[in-house]
């Protein structure tokens, strides 16, 4: 997926609570080349787990390495909720 | 704290046993022998915490991974949670390496100058670790005990498997 211009990702994640934190998440992700922007928001909070929810955007955001970003951390990715390829970010359509 | 409260107490009473034998003839230690026998407690004791603390952690990190992908690929073992529990268990270590001198160099280092001192500072190091640990009068009794039967456990052990001397 080097190739493709990936503009924009939504990603539902989870890190441990103990040794790592949201901050070291974000750092990682913006370390990665292309990406200009990353949100990491906790949406979910467990004894031992913390649910992510991580919106990257860039320029040709290479999606394996924003995965191995965060398993390096040592969180794990959950699904992938969006991608956005293109020139440019289009506009949800809102009813 | 922990592994503070660990590394005095078993710096105290390591110590004690394997010097029980010299204290109860009275015969001094060389001060040479005191700050080797210190050095080989701390060392032994921050090994077996760190080796304790490590395997601990790896544990809690394999069940981590499953709780978080409800598999286990070992990834969670390269990645910076791990590196962190490595240096956790490291620094739990080295505390206790520094308690556990401070702890033996108390009882030790009075022994190599008489006997007296040294069993003056056993009584002293039991009472100061009791009043360290306890948060009421009711608790400092209760250190007291269990800290004094120890090292009175220790010095026995010293007595009938002696080793220096």
């Amino acid at each position: 997926m080097g190739d493709l211009p990936v503009r924009r990702l939504v990603i539902d994640a989870a890190i441990p609570t103990k040794n790592v934190s949201i901050v070291d998440v974000a750092r990682a992700l913006y370390s990665i080349e292309g990406v200009k922007a990353v949100r990491v928001t906790v949406d979910d909070v467990d004894v031992d787990v913390l649910g992510l929810m991580i919106v990257v955007e860039g320029d040709k955001i290479d999606v394996d390495e924003v995965q191995g970003a965060i398993e390096k951390v040592g969180g794990v990715v959950h699904s992938l909720d969006e991608v956005v390829v293109g020139d440019y970010i289009p506009e949800v359509a809102r009813e | 704290m922990r592994y503070l409260t660990l590394g005095l107490l078993d710096g105290i009473i390591t110590s004690v046993s394997l010097t029980s034998s010299l204290l109860l003839r009275s015969e001094a230690l060389g001060i040479r022998d005191a700050v080797s026998i210190a050095l080989v407690v701390a060392a032994v004791n921050a090994l077996t915490v760190f080796l304790a603390e490590y395997s601990h952690q790896r544990s809690s990190l394999r069940d981590l991974e499953y709780k978080l992908a409800l598999r286990s690929t070992g990834k969670i073992m390269r990645s910076l949670v791990h590196r962190r529990a490595l240096a956790g268990s490291a620094r739990s270590a080295a505390y206790n390496f520094a308690a556990s001198l401070a702890g033996a160099s108390f009882i030790l280092l009075p022994s190599a100058i008489s006997t007296r001192l040294g069993l003056i500072a056993l009584i002293a190091a039991v009472a100061a670790s009791s009043a360290a640990l306890a948060r009421s009068p009711e608790e400092f009794g209760e250190w007291l005990l269990m800290i004094g039967v120890s090292a009175a456990v220790g010095f026995l052990v010293g007595q009938i498997f002696p080793i220096a001397g």
